[in-house]
């Protein structure tokens, strides 16, 4: 900021060398002050997110964190339980049943325990959407969902 | 004035591992029009816009969440069942057996909870697991006044939609491996 004005200063300088710097500067602030209501009409400053823009944004990334989290938990379980009923069909090749039979239970309640984690993240997409609405006053679009989901599903 | 929308996410898995490169996948899948995507771990997502989310993952699973009234869902779960075995096309995968998974969240009761009330008795609702049949797993989580109802395990959307309508209006005759949750710990 000091370096742009001393830029000035001396641009103004070059013109009148017989001025000190101290003159120059009372003279651009009388300037700036008879000016003052025309330069606050015409000033351009650069565009600042509005705070409801920018808690918007922060709720869309949560959003986004909780959609992450959520298909990331999915696909961990699907392998998981993939690995699990290999070693099931392994032990019951192998006449181990009672152990087959724990291994089947083990797959039960990760089955179960992920689901209510993934209903959680569910609910709380939800809530976080509902805010987004709210933040936005954004009215239902729900006929232009189901135009675009016709859209993409139409047969090529 | 902001009209509440249902949240569903239809969820498609292959039976059978398939193992996808993530650049052939979104090449195959050209004709999504999207307004964002970017790729996290094994999955490629797809911003559609606001309120429709498509994620392909290379092992090719399928999740589409969208928002919706509750008089369009119906309609809905429909378009997004055609939709996910259109993009099962264009990835040429070969399996034909596939595990549908229905996640709908609701904001107003469900005529379910009377059936529980009425035959078992049970009016502390929090999470129920039952099957309807022996391949259709369905939960529901009351979390305060919404529940989540998730169905799973079958391949033909209309059976998963039964099980849905029939938690909604309450007609149900009887269910299988009934485990309620009275409380939970968060």
């Amino acid at each position: 900021m000091t370096t742009e004005l001393k830029q000035i200063i001396d641009l103004i300088k070059n013109e009148h060398p017989n001025y000190s710097d101290d003159d120059i500067k009372l003279a651009i602030l009388n300037h700036i002050e008879s000016n003052l209501p025309e330069i606050i009409l015409k000033i351009k400053l650069p565009p600042k997110e509005s705070s409801i823009h920018s808690f918007v944004e922060s709720l869309k990334r949560a959003r986004s964190s909780v959609r992450d989290f959520r298909l990331t938990e999915k696909n961990s379980k699907q392998e998981l339980i993939h690995v699990l009923k290999n070693v099931r069909e392994k032990l019951l090749e192998r006449g181990e049943t009672p152990t087959a039979s724990t291994i089947a239970g083990n797959i039960q309640r990760i089955d179960s325990a992920s689901t209510t984690l993934e209903e959680h993240l569910l609910a709380t997409d939800t809530h976080i959407a509902t805010l987004i609405d709210k933040q936005t006053m954004s009215e239902s679009k729900a006929s232009e969902n189901l135009k675009k989901l016709e859209w993409l599903s139409k047969d090529d | 004035m902001i009209n509440n929308k249902n949240l569903i996410e239809y969820h498609l898995t292959p039976v059978k591992k398939t193992n996808l490169l993530l650049d052939k996948l979104v090449y195959s899948l050209n004709f999504i029009k999207y307004s964002n995507i970017n790729i996290k771990q094994d999955w490629v997502n797809f911003d559609i816009n606001e309120d429709i989310q498509l994620s392909v993952s290379k092992n090719g699973s399928i999740n589409i969440t969208t928002r919706v009234p509750e008089n369009k869902i119906n309609e809905t779960i429909n378009l997004l069942d055609k939709l996910s075995k259109k993009i099962i096309s264009n990835l040429a995968i070969t399996n034909d057996e596939f595990l549908i998974e229905l996640s709908v969240v609701e904001s107003k009761p469900i005529n379910f909870e009377n059936y529980l009330k009425n035959k078992f008795e049970k009016d502390d609702l929090r999470i129920v697991n039952f099957k309807l049949n022996s391949k259709i797993k369905t939960q529901i989580m009351k979390i305060e006044k919404e529940y989540v109802i998730s169905i799973k395990g079958e391949n033909e959307i209309e059976k998963i939609k039964q099980v849905y309508w029939n938690i909604i209006s309450g007609n149900i005759s009887h269910v299988e491996d009934l485990k309620i949750t009275k409380s939970i710990q968060i």
